[in-house]
């Protein structure tokens, strides 16, 4: 706590950056994304692109597993509900930000319904029905059978659709980054308010203890649907963003690998933390990238399968994560900073 | 079109492939009686006893083969040496860790050991050697045939699930495991060591997965990643079954190993009933699995907990 | 045992509940309930007034934690019986817990049951949010009535700290803190609720003779002051007899007595039970 300030009401202690350093940070901060695209060359603003659409689906799966404790293994198929919707919508000429929300409404429909069990049963099984549902999507997706549903396994997105209607046709690499930072904001600061509410709080309670919760008046079952609902909203609109992006969707984007990536992630930051979720993407993606180049490169040299070896990475992290400091990587540093304030004398 | 010989031919059939399942079943059951660790990574392990064969067997990666048969039993060495390494350097830094962290530490092995093996192999099928594929079947009462190996996972089904149930009602390894089961920190405060006995529980667990993955691999005469989806399919049979009953799995995989072959002869194909698309037969156990959570998620023999405060 | 038998074999302190329960803060009726072959409540009927504080004793066993857990509907009653449960005249036998703890019966855990990764403060704070939350929407914008509603909810919960004396403690996590800290931050998380009545496991097990002290205190304050009704279960008799209002005595699921303390103490059917000599 720095000298010399004080706080005369709640409201303004209880902001979310509450001292004068953190607004002086946000101030020189807060620009730097939105100057990003002045300062890098085009693949490298297509890897942030990349980076904030899967910071948002990794925000849900914050809300989901980091607040309240379910554990979903359908990462996947929430973003291929959002993506195959959104590109049917989009079909439709309603304009891409509707076929987006729609996408996530979709999502977020979806995941409360794989909530319901949870009214009679908890973890594992709300774990391995979600499971279920992402095998069951894929095959689902990949069935010619259902082609009048979701419009085909591979499909081409219109390159430069209006925005809302007709109004305002999108398409450039610019366009998509700034609609992406937007959005990654917003779910950000929408993350943030969650946590510090009331809300937040009881996704918590349910969490940590969920007996107890129920005891003292939280209504676990309805605060777990209301976490599934967020949580697959905002996944959903991710997986709108990410088919967007990238032009054409095939089910084999949105497989289990997507999911263990985007747990990945969040463990690596620190699981319940808004920071540590943005923290661990930008982390992941960057290392991922640089991976999958290496693997590239060396699959090219010896002849073998390397690139296949990514997961091992990804798995190997975690446990590492895990074992060394299963809060994240934030809470490491956080423990870094408390011995540095200390230092020399260890109290 | 349902005619009684077809019917009958694909119940056998079923049945074969439930026992297959129950190998691998009734290891997830094992381990999560013993250790609670609910692993997300038996499909792959499977896969690894799959693999294995082709590894040490054929010439996709070793330029000097073992013979079939030597490629075989080292596999199963192979799987119990992997049983005793993961429960060594990984799990046992996660006992009394909470669940999430478990589930979360199986699905990442569960990655780490597919992308080896999609980096050795490759994510193509590969057949076996020859002395290893059975292209006669055995003939049955009326008229009835079953694939060699489904006629060998019966059997060995057989054998191991009357051999866990003798092994954990009259052995005092067993009462140890069961105390374990329990409460291990209190086995362990009543100087129970139950660190051999965990590491015994994967063993087994890890052998009789990895060997239900070779028998499945030798059902369609080699190696496919098809055999992953096995690690969801089971779960439909354990959830069924009562999750940590051994008995339980082995029934809850028969069940599923009919599902899923009536599911592909009447829902897919030219053969259909009514055609939903192709790999309706593994997708019907898993419709299944959510209707069992839904109405019975405590399976025909698990006991609801009775929560405190 | 049959209830019959243990009518007859009941001292002159049986007899049924003091007030109907339809009538009392807090009250049951004939409740069952079976874990089993184990009978752990048998054909209990409670009527605990406004105001009143009562202390349930028995030995370990007994059934008291099991009965608090129905009265609060942690646990449904057994099916069969025609039992009721009243939270303040409303017939509450159907509904969920988290709807009997916002009607205003709070709740103390024997394992205290915390929040354990969080601070004391936010400990409070969520369960204060039961009471007084805002809605999605305004949570999520964090903007106009959910500021304030959090604000308010803040003043309150400091309140709640102060008068416990947890002010220090506010900012550490729970897990780190020693066990009578924890029990008041258990007590101080019940208060946020703002309750009529509540219901006490066991507050006291584990504490010394200090930390007793200040809990008794803070108790009798909230009983006298703010008139808070009092169930508490308690192993220290004189504790109890220096307390409560009344005795409720449980003994393998059944109300063997119930009165005031000194009388009960002096129950030879209680002393039985207690000692063991007939």
């Amino acid at each position: 706590m720095p000298c010399g300030e004080y706080f005369t009401s709640y409201e303004s202690r209880m902001g979310l950056i509450p001292w004068r350093t953190q607004r002086v940070a946000l101030v020189f901060g807060l620009p730097i994304p939105f100057l990003v695209p002045f300062l890098v060359g085009g693949g490298t603003l297509t890897l942030f692109t990349q980076m904030y659409i899967f910071a948002i689906a990794v925000l849900g799966l914050n809300v989901i597993l980091g607040y309240a404790g379910e554990i979903v293994l359908a990462q996947g198929a929430f973003m291929a509900l959002g993506a195959y919707t959104t590109s049917q919508l989009l079909g439709t000429g309603v304009g891409l930000l509707p076929a987006i929300l729609l996408g996530g409404v979709v999502a977020a429909i979806v995941a409360v319904g794989f909530g319901l069990p949870s009214f009679r049963v908890k973890g594992f099984y709300i774990a391995i029905s979600t499971l279920a549902l992402q095998f069951i999507t894929e095959w689902f997706l990949n069935n010619g059978q259902f082609d009048a549903i979701h419009g085909g396994a591979r499909q081409t997105l219109p390159s430069t659709p209006s925005i809302v209607g007709p109004v305002a046709a999108i398409g450039t690499d610019l366009d998509i980054y700034y609609l992406a930072l937007v959005f990654v904001l917003a779910f950000a600061m929408l993350s943030l308010n969650l946590s510090r509410t009331g809300i937040g709080r009881m996704f918590r309670a349910v969490h940590e203890n969920d007996l107890s919760a129920a005891v003292l008046g939280v209504n676990v079952f309805r605060n777990k649907l209301m976490a599934f609902a967020i949580g697959g909203f905002m996944i959903g609109v991710s997986g709108g963003l990410f088919a967007f992006n990238i032009g054409f969707i095939d089910p084999q984007f949105f497989t289990l690998t997507l999911t263990l990536e985007h747990y990945v992630m969040l463990l690596f930051g620190g699981l319940g933390r808004v920071w540590g979720a943005l923290l661990g993407v930008g982390v992941v993606t960057i290392l991922r990238d640089t991976l999958q180049n290496g693997l590239q490169v060396a699959a090219e040299i010896t002849g073998t399968n390397a690139t296949a070896l990514v997961p091992v990475f990804f798995g190997v992290i975690i446990i590492v994560v895990l074992v060394v400091e299963p809060k994240g990587v934030l809470a490491a540093l956080g423990k870094v900073k408390e011995y540095l304030r200390k230092w020399p004398f260890a109290y | 079109m349902v005619d009684v010989s077809t019917f009958l031919d694909i119940t056998v059939s079923g049945i074969g492939l439930g026992a297959l399942y129950a190998l691998i079943a009734m290891g997830f059951a094992l381990i999560y009686k013993v250790t609670g660790v609910l692993n997300f990574a038996q499909g792959q392990i499977a896969m690894i006893g799959a693999y294995g064969v082709v590894f040490l067997g054929t010439g996709a990666v070793l330029s000097s083969p073992l013979p079939a048969f030597g490629a075989l039993a080292a596999t199963i060495v192979l799987g119990v040496v992997l049983g005793v390494a993961l429960e060594r350097i990984v799990f046992r830094q996660f006992i009394g860790e909470p669940v999430l962290s478990v589930i979360i530490v199986t699905l990442a092995l569960g990655g780490i050991f597919s992308g080896f093996i999609a980096f050795l192999f490759g994510r193509n099928f590969r057949s076996y050697p020859a002395e290893l594929t059975f292209s006669s079947r055995i003939d049955l009462v009326a008229g009835a045939t079953i694939q060699t190996a489904f006629a060998i996972a019966v059997l060995l089904a057989l054998v191991v699930v009357s051999a866990l149930m003798l092994f954990f009602r009259y052995t005092v390894t067993g009462s140890i495991l069961r105390a374990a089961a329990t409460d291990e920190q209190a086995a362990m405060v009543l100087g129970v060591s139950i660190e051999r006995t965990i590491a015994l529980a994967w063993t087994i667990s890890i052998a009789i997965t990895a060997i239900g993955g070779i028998l499945l691999a030798m059902s369609s005469d080699g190696a496919g990643f098809s055999i992953e989806a096995t690690g969801i399919i089971i779960f439909a049979a354990v959830v069924f079954g009562g999750l940590d009953s051994i008995p339980g799995a082995f029934i809850g995989a028969i069940v599923v190993g009919l599902l899923q072959e009536y599911g592909s002869f009447y829902f897919e194909g030219g053969t259909a009933i009514v055609d939903v698309g192709p790999g309706f037969g593994e997708i019907l156990p898993l419709l299944f699995l959510l209707v069992v959570i839904v109405v019975k998620p405590y399976g025909l023999f698990g006991t609801e907990r009775i929560e405190r405060l | 045992m049959s209830a019959d038998q243990r009518t007859s074999r009941r001292g002159s302190l049986g007899g049924g509940p003091k007030i109907p329960p339809e009538e009392a803060a807090l009250g049951c009726r004939n409740v069952n309930k079976t874990f089993g072959s184990l009978r752990a409540v048998d054909q209990v009927s409670l009527g605990i007034e406004a105001g009143e504080w009562v202390s349930i004793v028995g030995p370990n066993g007994a059934g008291k934690t099991t009965l608090l857990n129905i009265l609060n509907g942690f646990y449904s009653p057994d099916a069969d019986a025609d039992s009721e449960v009243y939270l303040d005249g409303e017939e509450v036998s159907g509904s969920p817990e988290h709807y009997r703890a916002r009607r205003g019966l709070g709740r103390t855990f024997q394992g205290l049951e915390l929040f354990e990764e969080e601070t004391v403060i936010e400990n409070v704070m969520t369960i204060r949010a039961v009471k007084e939350r805002p809605n999605l929407l305004s949570a999520l914008l964090y903007y106009g009535p959910g500021r304030q509603v959090e604000a308010e909810n803040m003043r309150r919960v400091e309140e709640i700290l102060d008068y416990l004396e947890l002010w220090e403690y506010r900012h550490s996590t729970v897990a780190t803190l020693p066990l009578g800290i924890q029990r008041r931050v258990d007590l101080a998380r019940s208060l946020a609720l703002e309750p009529d009545v509540l219901l006490l496991d066991e507050s006291m097990s584990g504490l010394t003779f200090d930390e007793k002290y200040d809990v008794i205190r803070f108790l009798s304050d909230l009983h006298e002051e703010e008139g808070l009704t009092l169930v508490m279960i308690e192993h220290d008799l004189e504790v109890v007899t220096a307390v409560s209002d009344r005795m409720v005595v449980l003994e393998k699921g059944g109300v063997i007595a119930r009165g005031p303390p000194d009388a009960v103490t002096d129950d030879p059917e209680v002393a039985r039970v207690y000692t063991g000599v007939d």
